[in-house]
């Protein structure tokens, strides 16, 4: 059953003689539970997808179905809410706010919402990302892995259906980028997460389960590498 | 904690250059703001405090008040206090002195309190017990041997007709600054009463304070009505209400809201700060706008993450409200104090002038106003920013990308790039592409700009003309005589004889107005557009115009000598002399084309004209009289009356003017006594006779009673006008100074940061310490010229557009302007935006290399 598909997904910047397309007609599917990695040379058009997918671009074409809903026809108070309920970003420089604690980074989404996290929850995310030690710190104290795993606690904080990565390993040392694979595969199959995850790195793209490569703005191979 | 306010809150305390930037622009504003509140409310204190001074603090006059009614006056829940005066009395002196009589207004202790008649008091103190009388200070000059403290054996005489004369003593209490005609044969007094002590049968005059003023125009009539109060011939009551000082309280008669100059000036007052909340808020905006788009990057983060447009938008709200608490409730007590300083200095260089110090004043509601308007021009300035923060594109937020400092399109610079080089280009580029930045910096410098030199424009053109008017002026030294009822003649005769005169004109004048025919009208004037082009000053109605009319009283020596010099030898026993003048260019700006005249109308010498007293609609008294033209003259004589434009002055001998104006309304006959005298004297002795005319007319009349003036003192007024005025506008203009170079220091320091990575990229092609200085130092002088080229501009406008207006030529301008203090002003702005520049970039060019080149966003 498809999580998410998109329909002539079209994004295009600048006017007149400058205009360049980024996304050029793009129809995708993918899977509820899939972990799908989208590869490309510099400027192919696959970090404006995982915006787009995200919520935090808009298409000047096609559409977005996410649980059969068309996210691109939704004013900004909803996609705001689908960008803090249902989809959980993660980008290559973290992107903390760095006047916040980590856990107030982590937590907030929820906070957004004027919500609180379950302990149960909160606890088992931090355990699991080993910033047990961190929590009241400020982003800039930490070293780069634990900012990214900062930034992934706060993607997992509300279990969204989807979690959308952007290079997150492009940032990082070998081990650290080991260590955030196994937590994005761990997400994977413990909460059923779908991921979508933008990379370079052939190695960490061999991880998922299908790899989608994208030239120009448009899917030129879509490969299933595991079932 | 909400955790958008709180992000808001670390926010503030992270930032804190930003959070200073716009501490700084609030404060200013708001201090502006409170300032203006403190002058417009300090201007009508004193205007109400001068108003009571000068008339006392009444809100209507009933006359003709029996005594046996006063208590039902003073049981009417509509009055609040009730003063009494009246139940005159004539005391007859002793033998010896030079005039035979007191004449006696008594007055109760409430109206002592309430009324002007204490401000005039020169020695002594007021009447407090039956029996004690001021008295007024010719009896002094008159009388040498009396002196305050001194019991005086007297006959009172009753009302008037009364021939009954009661012997009592009185006793001397004080030295009032008043007097009466020499006619009365008799000394003013001021007596004390006690109102329940008066006969039932006598009358006396009630002033009343209303409990809801508002009410007065409705609720006085009532009680005139209450008490049976006989109406005069007009259907009106025997009631006068204070409407000077009840519009300054915002109170009008039915009608009269609009002839006052209260509302005009209040809405003057709504204007300017409304102007001035609006300039703020644009200026503040732009502090909020830096603000906001430093932290554009993590207002990304936030939206990517979930928070809404309305989330987003509150962040620059909260700040806004975060950082403007302190510097509101801070402008409070600067603004005050700024007031208290600037109206200090203002009162000391124009007391002089005005007879009086403006006291500063700053009540607890004024302050709260201060304090809301401020806050409700914060919350206007932060809602721009909140709405564009709140718009953005998360992923362009991240990015940073909407607003980093970017060419577009490369732009050509010539000259620069031939004497500079390719920094030339590159600080000519940088400026261009900073200009939305520094937009809010070059608008408040250049308001700067325009604010002081603007008005000190308008100052000059306004002084050129003054002295333009002036040098056309015949007469050197001015005195008005009034005192309610017709001049002493001893103190005309003694003006006229004073010596060192060279020539003299004395004269009284009255409104008054015809009604005309079209075929009244000259051929001149019907060629030159006629009663018809006259609109606003002549009113036509069922075919005929009504032509105002100025009756002028002469003398009748000098009246004797216009008639002959017109040719005309028998003086006829009830004449006019018409000057049948008007102007010929009546919208001509140009003082020499304004004074150009033609016929005006077809007066025959012979002609009985009918004039009445109701110059205008709204006049009250309607007195109709005819008067024959002996002569009509082309010009006015060289009196020191210049008639308004298609005014007809009709000029009669004095004893029928006195005549004449003895039948118009009360209030009009009380104004038209009034003796204007004017002198021609040799040049640098006007001050030295305005001094004795002073001395004379002091002998005689009270203080309040004439007024003097001269040419040398009025230049020397408007000089003093000029630089108060002058320094109020600068003081005002320093705020703006102060904020458009905060806001040029928060748009440069914010410029600089954004393009840190560009310095790097030119120091690691090799561009040295010097080259970037040499950069900053040219993008400094093109920041400075733009404002200063803006500022200039629109100086010019106003300038030409005040010439234009005032008919003053340019080069007569510019030799009075001081071009001078223009340009320290100009060379001043290159070298505090220089000043800055230099400061700013020492981060810039003490940064490592391969740091600042590192780009991290997304």
């Amino acid at each position: 059953m498809d999580i998410l598909r998109t329909e002539g997904l079209t994004r295009q910047y600048g006017t007149g003689q400058t205009m360049v397309t980024a996304l050029d007609h793009v129809d995708l599917q993918v899977e509820r539970g899939q972990f799908v990695a989208i590869i490309g040379a510099s400027g192919s058009g696959k970090s404006t997808l995982l915006h787009l997918l995200g919520g935090v671009d808009r298409p000047d074409g096609g559409k977005i179905f996410v649980e059969d809903v068309d996210i691109a026809t939704f004013g900004e108070e909803r996609l705001a809410q689908y960008r803090r309920r249902k989809v959980g970003l993660i980008y290559q420089f973290y992107n903390l706010i760095p006047t916040l604690s980590v856990k107030k980074n982590i937590c907030l989404p929820m906070l957004l919402d004027n919500k609180e996290p379950g302990k149960e929850r909160f606890d088992d995310i931090v355990r699991t990302l080993g910033l047990g030690d961190r929590l009241e710190h400020l982003p800039g104290q930490l070293s780069g892995g634990q900012q990214q795993r900062a930034a992934i606690g706060r993607a997992l904080i509300y279990q969204p259906a989807i979690l959308l990565a952007d290079e997150p390993t492009g940032n990082l040392d070998r081990k650290n980028t080991e260590e955030i694979i196994s937590l994005l595969k761990l997400s994977n199959r413990q909460y059923k997460q779908t991921i979508l995850l933008v990379t370079h790195d052939e190695n960490v793209a061999l991880e998922a389960d299908r790899i989608i490569k994208i030239e120009d703005g448009k899917i030129i191979s879509d490969k299933a590498v595991r079932p | 904690m909400n955790i958008i306010r709180e992000y808001s809150l670390d926010q503030v305390r992270k930032n804190r250059r930003t959070s200073v930037s716009i501490i700084v622009a609030v404060l200013i504003a708001s201090t502006f703001l409170c300032t203006l509140l403190v002058f417009a409310q300090s201007f009508w204190n004193q205007m109400v405090q001068q108003e009571i001074y000068i008339g006392g603090d009444w809100d209507a006059e009933l006359m003709d008040v029996p005594a046996d009614r006063l208590g039902m006056v003073r049981d009417n829940a509509g009055v609040k206090a009730m003063f009494v005066k009246g139940d005159n009395q004539t005391a007859f002196l002793p033998e010896g002195t030079a005039l035979p009589r007191l004449l006696i207004q008594n007055c109760d202790i409430g109206y002592w309190d309430a009324m002007y008649e204490k401000n005039m008091l020169l020695r002594g103190r007021i009447p407090q017990a039956p029996g004690e009388v001021v008295v007024s200070k010719d009896f002094f000059l008159q009388n040498p041997a009396y002196g305050i403290g001194d019991t005086l054996a007297v006959e009172i005489g009753g009302g008037e007709g009364s021939q009954q004369k009661d012997a009592d003593s009185l006793t001397i209490v004080g030295e009032l600054d008043v007097s009466v005609s020499s006619g009365y044969e008799g000394y003013l007094a001021y007596g004390f009463m006690e109102p329940d002590a008066l006969s039932p049968d006598s009358e006396v005059v009630v002033y009343l304070q209303m409990e809801r003023r508002g009410k007065v125009y409705t609720a006085v009539p009532q009680i005139a009505q209450a008490i049976g109060l006989p109406k005069d011939e007009y259907g009106n009551y025997p009631c006068r209400y204070h409407a000077a000082l009840l519009a300054w309280h915002g109170v009008y008669a039915p009608g009269s809201f609009f002839q006052s100059d209260v509302p005009k000036l209040f809405l003057g007052l709504l204007l300017t700060a409304g102007a001035s909340m609006a300039v703020f808020a644009y200026i503040i905006r732009g502090a909020f706008g830096i603000s906001a788009k430093q932290k554009i990057h993590q207002l990304g983060i936030l939206k990517s993450v979930g928070a809404g447009p309305k989330q987003i938008g509150r962040t620059v709200i909260y700040e806004a409200c975060i950082l403007s608490v302190i510097p509101i409730l801070l402008s409070m007590v600067l603004g005050y104090l700024f007031s208290l300083g600037v109206l200090s200095a203002y009162s000391d260089m124009t007391s002089e002038v005005f007879g009086s110090r403006m006291e500063v004043y700053f009540s607890p509601a004024a302050a709260l106003m201060a304090a809301v308007l401020s806050f409700v021009m914060v919350l206007l300035a932060a809602h721009g920013p909140a709405k564009q923060m709140s718009k953005v594109l998360p992923i362009e937020a991240v990015r940073g990308e909407q607003y980093s400092i970017s060419v577009k399109k490369a732009k050509s610079h010539p000259v620069l790039a031939k004497h500079f080089g390719f920094l030339g280009e590159i600080a000519a580029n940088s400026v261009n592409a900073g200009r939305k930045l520094y937009h809010t910096c070059m608008v408040t410098l250049s308001l700067c700009m325009l604010l002081a030199f603007g008005f000190l424009a308008v100052f000059t053109v306004s002084d050129i003309s003054n002295a333009q008017a002036e040098n056309m002026n015949h007469f050197d030294v001015n005195i008005t005589l009034g005192t309610g009822e017709r001049i002493d003649g001893a103190l005309l005769a003694e003006l006229k004889a004073m010596s060192g005169v060279q020539g003299i004109s004395v004269y009284a004048r009255a409104n008054c107005a015809v009604w005309l025919s079209g075929s009244d009208q000259s051929a001149e004037f019907l060629q030159a557009g006629g009663f018809d082009a006259a609109d606003g000053y002549i009113v036509q109605r069922d075919g005929r115009y009504r032509v105002p009319c100025v009756l002028v009283g002469m003398e009748q020596d000098a009246y004797g000598n216009i008639l002959r010099e017109a040719g005309v030898r028998v003086l006829p026993e009830s004449s006019a002399i018409v000057v049948n003048s008007v102007a010929k260019n009546p919208g001509a700006r140009n003082y020499e084309a304004m004074q150009e005249t033609i016929p005006y109308l077809n007066f025959q010498q012979g002609q009985r004209v009918e004039l009445t007293e109701k110059y205008t609609d709204d006049a009250q008294g309607d007195y109709e009289f005819t008067v024959d033209v002996a002569a009509v003259i082309p010009s006015m004589p060289e009196i020191g009356l210049d008639p308004s434009f298609y005014t007809l002055p009709v000029i009669v001998p004095m004893e029928e003017y006195y005549s004449i104006i003895g039948n118009f309304c009360d209030e009009m006959e009380v104004y038209n006594y009034r003796n204007y005298v004017n002198y021609v004297v040799s040049d640098g002795m006007d001050e030295e006779i305005q001094g004795e005319a002073e001395r004379i007319c002091s002998a005689y009349l009270g203080s309040s009673d004439f007024m003097t003036s001269s040419k040398t003192e009025r230049m020397r007024n408007r000089g003093r006008m000029t630089g108060a005025t002058m320094f109020v506008v600068c003081s005002l203009a320093a705020l703006f100074g102060i904020v458009g170079i905060s806001s040029a220091l928060s748009a440069i320091l914010n410029s600089l940061g954004q393009r840190r990575k560009e310095f790097a990229m030119l120091r690691s092609v090799g561009v040295d310490e010097k080259g970037i200085r040499r950069l900053l130092g040219m993008e400094g002088f093109l920041l400075s010229v733009r404002p200063i080229m803006i500022g200039l501009l629109l100086l010019i406008i106003v300038c030409v557009a005040q010439c234009y207006m005032m008919g003053v030529s340019v080069v007569e301008f510019l030799c009075a302007f001081p071009v001078w203090v223009l340009l320290m002003y100009i060379v001043l702005v290159l070298l505090v935006i220089n000043g800055i520049y230099m400061l700013a970039s020492k981060k810039i060019r003490d940064d490592v290399i391969v740091e600042a080149i590192k780009d991290d966003t997304v």
